[in-house]
């Protein structure tokens, strides 16, 4: 799975809500967090096994399939008294790693929930 | 009326702007160029620079800008019937047309033969009255001995002689390298993301590291303090940069300093770098 997050315009992303795969097991470890990521029905999936640290480990922690990619930048931008475009870029770019490894799928709400 | 917070130092003008206003286009030349400022929701404003005459007249670079605004947004039509209305403010001449249209700002400095535009794409006489007004009031002359240079909340006070050189502006890691009489270089670096740089090293290590990276060799590293910061002082070494020198040119002595903000979150690092013969600087003066 690859993002698009990084090709859509900002109010966009804004707007994403990052969901967990929910084919995933988590297990703390010295380090930070150990995730596995269980094969699905494709055949040619695998068993994949990572360790999430850092800055990557505090947003992936603050997924909960509510939070929007906008709360997230600024919860960011607050923790680490960056600027907004500071903060935005960081966070975009973070995201677009934990969905290329699988980790979060994002959704938009629809017009009504908005 | 309260001073807007965020300070702008570039080179021939120096101006206050809201904190959430980020430059997000600049240019080094001092004949010409832009600062374009964003907010999370667009574009908030941009303040340009020419070298001109001073027989330059504002009225018509204003009118064509109008007219090149409208067929942007498709309004061709409207060209026509655009006349701009005029009004002095605080040494500006401010053209306007309709509420919702560009408001431009303009001003000849005439010991330097420049001329400034203050330019806004959207502007009614609310937004014009709080918030384009106290920006293009905020101005003064950056010029004399010493020019402040100073962009996303941070920059430096040098001798006038100095230039731009090099800007980088990437999350969290910003700089601003300039060169001065007998391309002698001043620079000013800063991070952010501090919690995680000093997590698993000490301010020396990091220090160490991003030098290396810039290819400077470090001599001597010492831990202090620098207005009640901690710090590091280090005597410095790079081969000059004059012409092709950059690969065979002998190496020029300088020294730098590193401090750690924790108030603010950020490392900052100033240094200098200078041909023998060239006057240094005092960097705990350049802040």
């Amino acid at each position: 799975m690859s993002s698009e997050i990084q090709k859509l315009n900002m109010e966009k992303q804004l707007q994403a809500v990052p969901v967990r795969n929910e084919h995933l097991s988590e297990e703390r470890v010295e380090k930070g967090l150990k995730i596995t990521l269980e094969p699905t029905q494709d055949k040619k999936s695998k068993q994949q096994r990572l360790i999430l640290e850092g800055l990557g480990l505090q947003l992936f922690e603050q997924v909960n399939n509510q939070i929007t990619v906008d709360e997230m930048v600024t919860d960011f931008q607050a923790a680490h008294l960056l600027s907004f475009f500071e903060a935005h870029n960081l966070v975009v770019q973070y995201i677009d790693s934990l969905v290329s490894w699988g980790l979060i799928g994002l959704t938009w709400p629809s017009a009504d929930e908005a | 009326m309260e001073q807007l917070p965020q300070r702008i130092d570039w080179h021939y003008f120096s101006c206050r702007v809201s904190s959430d206003w980020e430059v997000t286009r600049y240019d080094l030349s001092n004949q010409r160029g832009k600062l374009n400022f964003s907010t999370r929701h667009g574009h908030a404003g941009s303040i340009s620079w020419e070298k001109t005459s001073a027989e330059y007249k504002p009225e018509s670079m204003m009118n064509d800008f109008m007219a090149k605004h409208l067929l942007a947004v498709k309004e061709a039509e409207k060209i026509e019937e655009a006349k701009l209305q005029l009004e002095t403010f605080e040494g500006w001449l401010l053209g306007s047309w309709q509420e919702g249209y560009p408001l431009q700002a303009s001003r000849y400095l005439e010991n330097e033969g420049v001329t400034l535009k203050w330019t806004f794409l959207h502007c009614t006489n609310t937004e014009l009255e709080n918030l384009y007004k106290p920006v293009i009031k905020s101005f003064s002359e950056n010029n004399g001995d010493r020019k402040k240079w100073c962009l996303w909340n941070f920059g430096l006070s040098l001798p006038a002689g100095f230039k731009p050189k090099e800007v980088n502006a990437i999350p969290a890691s910003h700089s601003m390298k300039f060169t001065g009489p007998e391309n002698a270089q001043a620079a000013i670096n800063r991070w952010g993301l501090t919690s995680e740089i000093l997590k698993h090293q000490t301010l020396e290590d990091f220090s160490i590291k991003q030098y290396n990276k810039m290819q400077i060799h470090i001599s001597e590293i010492e831990r202090t303090t620098f207005n009640g910061h901690e710090a590091v002082k280090l005597k410095i070494k790079k081969r000059g940069e004059k012409g092709f020198d950059k690969l065979i040119g002998r190496y020029w002595d300088g020294d730098a300093i590193l401090w750690h903000n924790k108030e603010l979150k950020r490392i900052y690092s100033l240094r200098q770098i200078k041909p023998e013969k060239t006057q240094p600087l005092d960097l705990e003066d350049l802040i």
